[in-house]
């Protein structure tokens, strides 16, 4: 059953990258009767692989060739990504938001804010509604289409004991692409924790065995793992027909494609696209608009802790089963545009160590530490606005393993953002004061940007963005970007289920474009 | 809410400075001294570091991260760490052997003979030392990723061979007032 494509095979499509973009795009259009060969840069792990070991699993899942961080991003490791079949849906909490209606229309709703770079989406919460509902569905979401939500742990009431005695309301255990019945062929979550580390039994939504597996069964797909894209070329009439890649031995493999879609998260997207130059396109491809790799989105990760007076055992149970949408809304009285979201979130003791203070040491700092299971702890994220400034780059004459120019990726804070923030770490910090807490503690920006997207967005506009309202580049009719790049704002939630919708919205356009020859 | 509280470089100098003051103003700690001897460390047979500056080491982690349930065979631990981190990069040992000299030279005699108000003070003396960041980091790796801490700090590992949190407290709560 497990079809396999021909190198010169000129009539299949090529998706590169198997996560939440790549993944479900591909499995989609194989569903939809399509040819697809996904070419994923990491291996794929078999069910064994996966263990309740969050320093083995980093190893296994991450993405770790070398990235330049400039700005203020995180040294040594600027964001964090996977590098295996199944993207960063093997280490995501499942956290799945939709972005609020507000949220898509930022240029119009926040006014003139200096140094910004804001766009509406070209399109509306309506029209990307029943593709949410479809990713949901898909996805197996708590909370919709009748699943129900997932209980809470600890760490989940004391976040909902305290923000009640602040008078928050809004609250529940998220929705979350976590079965909290058996669905799918996959058991109920157990509670195990380690949800970052891949899901040993399979509770949480992952392509790597769903997608991948379905689009293999419809004999219309072939993954081709261990296989790193290193440019795409175009034919003389400037359309893309070919993807150069290094096989698992290191072997430079050229597969011939109808149409190519670009599914490898910010970084590499930016990568791919501004490293694929020619004498056509000497700035990359998709770039007139000098847009690929600018407007670099994250969400700011700063996590709240606090020493609560009894046991939390926050470790057990799953990560991101719980969340305050009350400070969600854009609300400008509050001092800045957008809104926040706050999240529980558990740390291995290691975590605690070097992150509580990142030069805490000595007897106090000890036994803070001592007393792991009695703190609690949320994570707090909030919208970032598009700046020109932020971006990923290619420097040039590191070069990687593979001989790829080494990426750069520059961020600093708009003061928006820090207004946010301050604010943000105010709120969680009252959170579990109103329980009494011994203190309360805050990590701040210490850990890589898991959320990245902007850097090849959406618009009717091509001189102000690099897709069109279906991820297909203005400039070049057959290459589609498919991941969080696409974002033209980001609002203030976890990015997947927004990059399913649109993944799923594009396998439709896609497939009708192929079926009538236009492509 | 100050704005030094959030902007990390700040924050995290204003924090060694008030963790400082309160070590130094702390009583004598009752932390018993080193069991091991340099025989012990000898017997490791390690072959770059000397059995005096594992001895060193471990007394450095055991001051950076005080457990006092934790046997100093543990702290123990953090130095075949170091071993293995030198073995891969030998440039790293010259650095690492210095720092029972750099401490020596902050209390001006022995550091491992001084009393252990006196050896945190030397500690909090070469806290801007590369070596230093070096050795925090790799002592929070060492100690933090064994089980044995674990067991101390209420962190339980691998779950899933046990059928997860789910029959077995994951909402075991009992202190939080009825809503």
């Amino acid at each position: 059953m497990n079809k396999q494509f021909a190198l010169t095979d000129n009539s299949v499509v090529v998706v590169i990258g198997s996560g939440a973009g790549g993944g479900v795009l591909a499995n989609q259009l194989a569903q939809n009767g399509v040819d697809v060969v996904c070419l994923e840069a990491g291996r794929r792990l078999s069910p064994a692989d996966v263990v309740n070991d969050e320093t083995e699993m980093f190893g296994k899942l991450t993405w770790l060739d070398p990235r330049i961080s400039s700005g203020q991003t995180v040294p040594g490791l600027p964001v964090w990504t996977c590098k295996t079949v199944g993207g960063t849906t093997m280490h995501w909490t499942a956290s799945c938001p939709r972005l609020q209606e507000h949220e898509f229309r930022t240029d119009s709703l926040y006014g003139d804010i200096p140094d910004t770079n804001l766009q509406d989406w070209p399109f509306d919460l309506e029209t990307l509604s029943p593709y949410y509902s479809l990713a949901e569905d898909r996805m197996g979401v708590t909370g919709t289409h009748n699943i129900p939500l997932l209980p809470g742990n600890n760490n989940y009431k004391v976040l909902e004991a305290g923000a009640r005695k602040l008078g928050y309301t809004d609250i529940d255990t998220n929705h979350v692409a976590i079965n909290s019945v058996a669905r799918d062929g996959r058991p109920a979550c157990v509670q195990s924790g380690f949800c970052t580390s891949g899901c040993v039994i399979q509770a949480k939504w992952s392509t790597l065995y769903t997608e991948i597996p379905q689009a293999e069964r419809s004999g219309h797909f072939e993954l081709r793992p261990e296989s790193m894209v290193v440019r795409i070329g175009h034919n003389a009439q400037g359309r893309v027909d070919e993807v150069h890649y290094l096989d698992s031995e290191g072997t430079l493999r050229i597969q011939k494609a109808r149409a190519v879609c670009v599914a490898c998260n910010a970084v590499e997207t930016s990568r791919l696209l501004l490293n694929s130059t020619s004498d056509r396109f000497p700035n990359g491809l998709a770039n007139s608009s000098d847009q690929v790799g600018r407007n670099y989105m994250r969400h700011f990760i700063a996590s709240v802790v606090g020493e609560m007076p009894g046991p939390v055992n926050l470790h057990r149970g799953a990560h991101q089963a719980g969340i305050i949408r009350d400070e969600a809304g854009h609300n400008p009285e509050r001092g800045f545009a957008g809104g926040i979201l706050m999240l529980t979130v558990p740390f291995a003791p290691e975590m605690f160590a070097k992150f509580l203070d990142p030069n805490g040491w000595g007897e106090d700092y000890a036994s803070t530490l001592e007393n792991y299971d009695h703190l609690a702890a949320m994570l707090i994220h909030g919208e970032d606005l598009a700046q020109q400034s932020n971006r990923i780059t290619l420097h040039p004459t590191e070069r990687d393993s593979y001989g790829l120019p080494v990426p750069i990726v520059h961020y600093e804070e708009h003061p928006n953002t820090r207004r946010m923030k301050e604010y943000a770490l105010k709120c969680g910090k009252a959170i579990y004061r109103a329980l009494n807490a011994k203190k309360v503690h805050a990590i701040v920006d210490m850990l890589p940007a898991t959320h990245n997207m902007g850097t090849a967005r959406m618009g009717n506009d091509p001189a102000t963005s690099v897709c069109n309202p279906w991820g297909q580049t203005h400039d070049i009719a057959n290459l589609f970007v498919c991941d969080g790049s696409l974002f033209p704002s980001v609002g203030c939630g976890n990015p997947t289920l927004t990059i399913v919708a649109l993944a799923l919205r594009q396998a439709d356009y896609l497939t009708r474009q192929l079926q009538e020859n236009i492509l | 809410m100050k704005h030094s509280e959030l902007s990390p470089a700040t924050s995290t100098t204003l924090s060694r400075r008030a963790l400082l003051q309160i070590l130094l103003s702390a009583p004598a700690l009752s932390l018993a001294p080193l069991s091991l001897t340099t025989h012990d460390t000898q017997a490791m047979g390690l072959e770059h570091l000397s059995p005096a500056t594992s001895l060193a080491l471990v007394q450095v982690a055991r001051l950076l991260f005080p457990h006092e349930g934790l046997a100093d065979e543990i702290y123990l631990g953090v130095v075949k760490d170091i071993e293995a981190d030198i073995s891969t990069n030998e440039g790293l040992l010259h650095s690492v052997a210095e720092t029972p000299i750099l401490l020596n030279k902050a209390v001006a005699r022995n550091w491992m003979q001084m009393s252990h108000d006196a050896q945190i003070e030397a500690l909090a003396a070469i806290e801007d030392a590369s070596v230093f960041g070096y050795l925090r980091n790799r002592t929070i790796e060492s100690l933090y990723r064994n089980p044995a801490v674990w067991k101390l700090v209420g962190y339980e590992g691998s779950s899933i061979e046990y059928g997860g949190y789910l029959h077995r407290g994951f909402d075991d709560i009992d202190w939080l007032e009825d809503k």
